[in-house]
């Protein structure tokens, strides 16, 4: 009791600034809190896998032998990645919470936090290079990825390391990466010009692939694939590919029962580009690309997320939505599936190549998985959980494939972090098929009824109870799953602003939306309305009657209109002309758009 | 399409028994009414009649592709109701009622008013079966194609349409004397896990005897939903004691892809031979399970070293589906546009491929003819047009219209009508599809056609032209005498200058279809290497003559497009 009163003060001590901390902490002891694990690396050479903590904002170090956490240290309030570094004891993990990247060294006895960066908002992802000359952060929703000199910060200081320190900003919001040595590839495009570096950058919602250049500071391209929901990225054994998994959902198919059963709606994949079409802008990506099916018919395989490659081409790849590790032997073909526990979303390989560790998000715990077989060897608790609130049910129904057909998909296939893909699809929730309607996104949806783009749905379990039973062609919810469904979605905010600083663009942004007379359909404080409006835009069955979506975090939603017609906010209104009272000037359409990008 | 859609069908139910699911789960689209639910044995009265004519008439205006006005519809109606005796004088008096008849059909405003309106006409013949009959060749003049089957049977057609058969797994044959039999039992169903062999005789279903049962009441009494059982009494030849046998019906599926000796790609190889790098598929069918299976087949392909594929499309004999023919356009493309699309009173629409793309790196040969279906020229028209594919043979039949099944609103009964008129993107070609490859024909039909490939080495010989010109009657020979007629006839159509000026005239012919030669007929067709020329179906050989010239990479001898008299002719009218 002592020791657990001990351990939780110097936890506290830690998060109130104090840099360095000892203590470890015994398996007995642990908080009795939510953790919700996402970031597995194996550290301490082989000994240990270190584990990035969201809700709790801790890092569990695990014993793999002994299958028992030994340590749990405080380190920041919401945590999103973690990666080892050279030194195999210190660790760079981001904070999308207090957008944050932090340097933490672990000994024999206790840990330290050695510095902490701030970093563009919403940092999800950090990588480094080889040598550990520079970290990458993906920020999400501000869109950017930052470049973190190593070398300065951790030699010279917090002043050296900010100048040392660049951005750069992306059309879209990013979240996987992978860092390239692509020296070798010289030879291969003779166009390379900075061959020492890249960084390949992955949508964290949609389909779009960028690399980009972190000598230069630019950005060499950006592609869309058929994809999205790009949850993995690794560089082949070989060294010639780059290997992507993703959701694959098609424009064409519907949401019946024959395109669900069949896979034509959605299919679940590991995507192999070749690392030449990749790295040169002008190559097409998909001419060599190979698609390797995840699933099948009667035994879906939802939400592929991370993955691992052992050097042999086995390939271990966590179905977030199934709760299991599938596996491909090196010729691509199915060799086996272990179940795991819930949400898997991340696995990590063992130095000998013989287990690998998945982690289960929403069970705080891990799968020791034994690649021979496959089997399972293995479940390591990260600590304790407090009873599920019906917001938490609602959180693994979400993730949960096995709410549709045969496990294809789950909600967050196309609602991916209960936000949108991006993309249409052709179900019957506006009651007709052949009229595909691009996916809303389910942050800030408490308060917006009614819902679907007709506003057919009253209420927001209505819906739900629609996109599961015909959307998903799965088993009628029970009462109890949809308010628990309800519970978690009403808990998703709206997505952030694109922008956040007031200036004068967005308060005379504001007065045009004021002069237009927006805000008669999309009404403060949610930005829409019940009204079921006609602006003029007719779908392929000449419905032209629609409920406004809301326009909080509106700068993320893009495309735009029932049927994406509108690429980006600028397009809404220079191309389509919606809803002006009389032209806007370049000036009023650049203020405008400034304040919707605040909203 | 409609009606060779529904023979197909029967031709099929004689092979197999379905069930119907469970309504919900299977079903398509959720708008449909659960019409199956509804009675149809006991449907057929007055107040029916005028519910039945209602719904048609909606259905018609809603969904056909140029629905005629309500008047000319309403004279069918009134005339299917009112027979003027054939003997009868054209008198004014007759005239005259049924133009009052008339007005007071285009009177009626819902479903009930038009029961109320046939129940209360005393003047009305109601003979069920014959208004039906009436019904059908009436609006069949006007529309085109117009057939009405049970929704029953329509359930079944989707579950066909899905590869998601629930049933037996047995093939119904009807015998003159004696009680009905099972010709065939599907390998893996449940007739077959339950231990019954082919000519085994029913002679009770559940209980029930099936003596004096027409073929459609015992297959009705054969269907139920998965998972339920069905108890038979049974026999066979060899052992003439009847006993009972408990089979429980579940899904039985079919593989929709077949390599050129027929067998399943799951088994066999894609190659044609040892030697060459050129795979065949023969897509049987275009349902749910297609696109599924083209999946599987390219990983195939790529362990097999294809680098020619030839995809055959000749003889479909089962139902299609225009929606799994337009995901499987979009697969075999990398990206571009599939077709046009005209429905109903929607905006033409021009359907898109994505970029995802099987068989990428393979190129592609398509072999049609007559018996190529409505699907498989949708896409075999999309690959040509947008460079994808060579076509090898002979021009295929469809016009452009596409015809599907809605369920009646209220009745027992769904309608197959002309809903969706398709119109390629070229700007050269419209329907019918005409192969880029042709065997020439014995009196210069396909003068105009592309020269044949000649002078190919194919394996330790020389392929001439002489080989090549194999003239319809030597086909009849080489092969069955099925082949024979249908080959007899498609010179015979395509010489005919009458059938030509007719061909824009659109509409799926009502013949009815050959059947395919049998398999075991086509087994024993040696690859090439190993047999001779001779032995051959011709339009195989150019086909392959055609791969290899592709995979040969030798400069494509295709011929510049021809605006062909025929095709001027489909466009303007088309168009």
């Amino acid at each position: 009791m002592i020791l657990k009163r001990l351990t939780s003060l110097l936890l506290l001590i830690a998060v109130a600034g104090f840099t360095s901390a000892t203590g470890i902490a015994a398996e007995e002891s642990l908080a009795v809190q939510f953790r919700r694990p996402v970031a597995i690396a194996v550290s301490h050479g082989g000994t240990r896998l270190a584990i990035a903590n969201q809700r709790s904002g801790t890092i569990s170090l695990v014993d793999p032998q002994k299958k028992r956490v030994v340590l749990e240290a405080a380190t920041g309030k919401r945590l999103s990645d973690l990666i080892v570094t050279g030194d195999t004891r210190r660790f760079l993990v981001t904070d999308e919470e207090a957008h944050q990247l932090i340097a933490v060294s672990f000994s024999s006895t206790g840990y330290t936090v050695e510095k902490r960066l701030t970093v563009c908002r919403y940092p999800v992802t950090v990588r480094i290079d080889n040598e550990g000359t520079y970290a990458f952060v993906a920020s999400l929703w501000s869109r950017t990825v930052t470049i973190v000199d190593l070398k300065s910060w951790f030699d010279e200081g917090d002043k050296s390391v900010a100048a040392r320190t660049h951005q750069i900003r992306l059309p879209f919001a990013p979240r996987e990466m992978l860092v390239l040595n692509v020296a070798d590839q010289k030879a291969k495009i003779p166009s390379l010009e900075n061959p020492r570096l890249k960084v390949v950058v992955a949508d964290g919602f949609g389909s779009r692939l960028a690399v980009i250049d972190p000598e230069s500071g630019q950005i060499d391209s950006v592609r869309e694939i058929p994809a999205h929901a790009i949850r993995g990225l690794r560089l082949h054994p070989t060294k010639s590919q780059m290997v992507i998994s993703h959701q694959v959902l098609s424009r064409l198919a519907q949401s019946t029962f024959d395109d669900v059963h069949w896979g034509s709606l959605m299919t679940n994949v590991l995507r192999s580009v070749e690392l030449s079409d990749l790295l040169d802008p002008q190559a097409d990506l998909l001419k060599h690309s190979i698609l390797e099916y995840l699933g099948g018919p009667d035994r879906g395989a939802g939400d592929p997320a991370e993955f691992v490659m052992r050097s042999d081409g086995l390939t271990g790849i966590a179905l977030s939505g199934t709760d299991e590790l599938i596996l491909h032997d090196e010729n691509h073909v199915y060799s086996g599936r272990v179940k795991t526990e819930s949400y898997p979303t991340a696995v990590a390989l063992g130095t000998d190549g013989v287990y690998s560790y998945v982690l289960n998000t929403l069970s705080d715990s891990v799968s020791v998985v034994q690649l021979a077989g496959p089997l399972l060897a293995g479940t390591i608790s990260l600590g304790p959980q407090p009873d599920l609130t019906a917001a938490d049910r609602g959180e693994r129904l979400f993730h949960n494939a096995k709410l549709s057909h045969d496990g294809w998909f789950s909600c967050s296939s196309c609602h991916v972090q209960g936000h949108t893909n991006g993309l249409l699809n052709d179900n019957m929730t506006d009651g007709t098929f052949g009229t595909a309607k691009r996916v809303l996104t389910l942050r800030g949806v408490a308060d917006t009824a009614p819902y679907s783009w007709t506003g057919r749905f009253k209420t927001l379990s209505d819906q739900i109870a629609h996109s599961v039973k015909s959307t998903m062609q799965g088993n009628p919810l029970s009462v109890d799953e949809t308010n628990d469904l309800e519970a978690y979605m009403k808990t998703l905010p709206p997505p952030p602003a694109l922008e956040t600083e007031e200036n004068l663009a967005v308060e005379r942004g504001a007065a045009i939306f004021e002069a237009q007379n927006c805000r008669s359909c999309h009404s403060k404080p949610t930005f829409t309305s019940a009204r079921i409006a006609d602006v003029g835009l007719k779908d392929e069955r000449g419905t032209s009657k629609f409920n406004p979506p809301s326009l909080r975090g509106v700068s993320q939603n893009a495309p735009y209109f029932h049927d994406g017609r509108a690429r980006s906010l600028e397009a809404v209104f220079t191309e389509f002309k919606h809803q002006l009272n009389g032209e806007l000037s370049t000036e009023q359409l650049g203020d405008l758009i400034s304040y919707l990008n605040d909203l | 399409m409609g009606l060779t859609t529904f023979s197909r069908l029967g031709c099929v139910v004689l092979l197999l028994t379905y069930g119907v699911s469970g309504p919900g789960r299977l079903c398509a689209d959720e708008a449909n009414v659960a019409a199956s639910d509804l009675k149809e044995e006991t449907f057929g009265s007055a107040a029916d009649q005028g519910r039945l004519v209602w719904a048609l008439l909606e259905a018609i205006e809603q969904h056909h592709i140029a629905p005629p006005p309500r008047q000319a519809l309403i004279r069918v109606i009134t005339r299917t109701f009112f027979r003027v005796p054939k003997d009868a004088p054209d008198d004014v008096l007759y005239r005259e009622l049924l133009e009052s008849l008339d007005a007071e059909f285009l009177k009626c405003q819902s479903a009930d008013e038009m029961a109320k309106f046939v129940e209360r006409t005393e003047c009305l013949q109601l003979d069920f079966g014959r208004v039906i009959a009436d019904l059908k060749s009436g609006f069949g003049e006007i529309l085109g194609e117009f057939h009405l089957i049970r929704s029953k049977d329509h359930d079944v057609e989707e579950q066909f349409r899905g590869n998601r058969y629930v049933g037996l797994g047995v093939g119904l044959r009807m015998n003159p004397s004696g009680s009905p039999s099972f010709a065939r039992i599907v390998p893996g169903s449940a007739a077959d896990r339950g231990g019954l062999v082919a000519n085994t005789y029913i002679h009770e279903i559940d209980g029930r005897s099936t003596e004096n049962l027409s073929q459609e009441k015992i297959l009705d009494l054969l269907r139920g939903p998965a998972g339920s059982d069905v108890t038979l009494k049974v026999s066979t030849d060899q052992s003439k004691e009847q006993r009972d046998v408990t089979l429980t019906r579940g899904v039985v599926r079919f593989e929709s892809l077949k390599n050129r000796n027929h067998q399943s790609l799951n088994r066999d190889s894609l190659r044609i031979d040892q030697q060459e790098p050129i795979g065949w598929i023969h897509v049987e069918t275009i349902n749910g399970s297609t696109l599924h299976e083209l999946r599987v087949a390219e990983q195939r392909a790529k362990e097999d070293g294809i680098q020619v594929l030839v995809l055959d499309f000749r003889g479909n004999e089962t139902p299609g589906d225009l929606h799994q023919a337009l995901l499987v356009a979009d697969s075999l493309l990398d990206g571009g546009a599939i077709c046009e699309r005209i429905e109903g009173s929607a905006e033409p629409k021009i359907e898109y491929a994505d970029r995802e793309c099987l068989f990428r790196e393979v190129r592609l040969v398509v072999l049609i003819d007559l018996t190529t279906g409505p699907f498989h020229s949708v896409i075999a028209a999309a690959l040509r047009d947008s460079g994808r594919a060579k076509l090898v043979g002979r021009s295929a039949e469809f016009k452009g219209f596409i015809s599907s099944t809605v369920r009646l609103s209220g009745v027992p009964y769904s309608l197959t009508m002309n809903t969706i008129r398709l119109n390629r993107l070229s700007d050269n070609y419209q329907w019918p599809l005409i192969p880029d490859y042709s065997i020439a024909q014995n009196d210069g039909v396909a003068a105009n056609q592309p020269p044949i490939p000649q002078g190919f080495r194919m394996g330790n010989r020389m392929i001439l032209d002489s080989d090549l010109n194999t003239r319809p009657s030597d086909v009849g020979k080489m092969t069955s005498s099925i082949e024979a007629k249908r080959s007899a006839d498609s010179a015979k159509s395509d010489q005919d200058p009458q059938r030509r000026s007719n061909a824009s005239e659109v509409v799926a012919q009502d013949t009815p279809k050959i059947p395919q030669v049998p398999k075991s007929q086509q087994n024993d067709q040696l690859p090439v290497r190993r047999t001779s020329l001779k032995r051959q179906l011709p339009i195989e050989d150019l086909a392959i003559l055609v791969a290899m010239e592709i995979q040969r990479g030798l400069p494509p001898r295709s011929v510049q497009p021809v605006a062909h008299a025929q095709d001027e002719q489909s466009k303007e009218s088309i168009k």
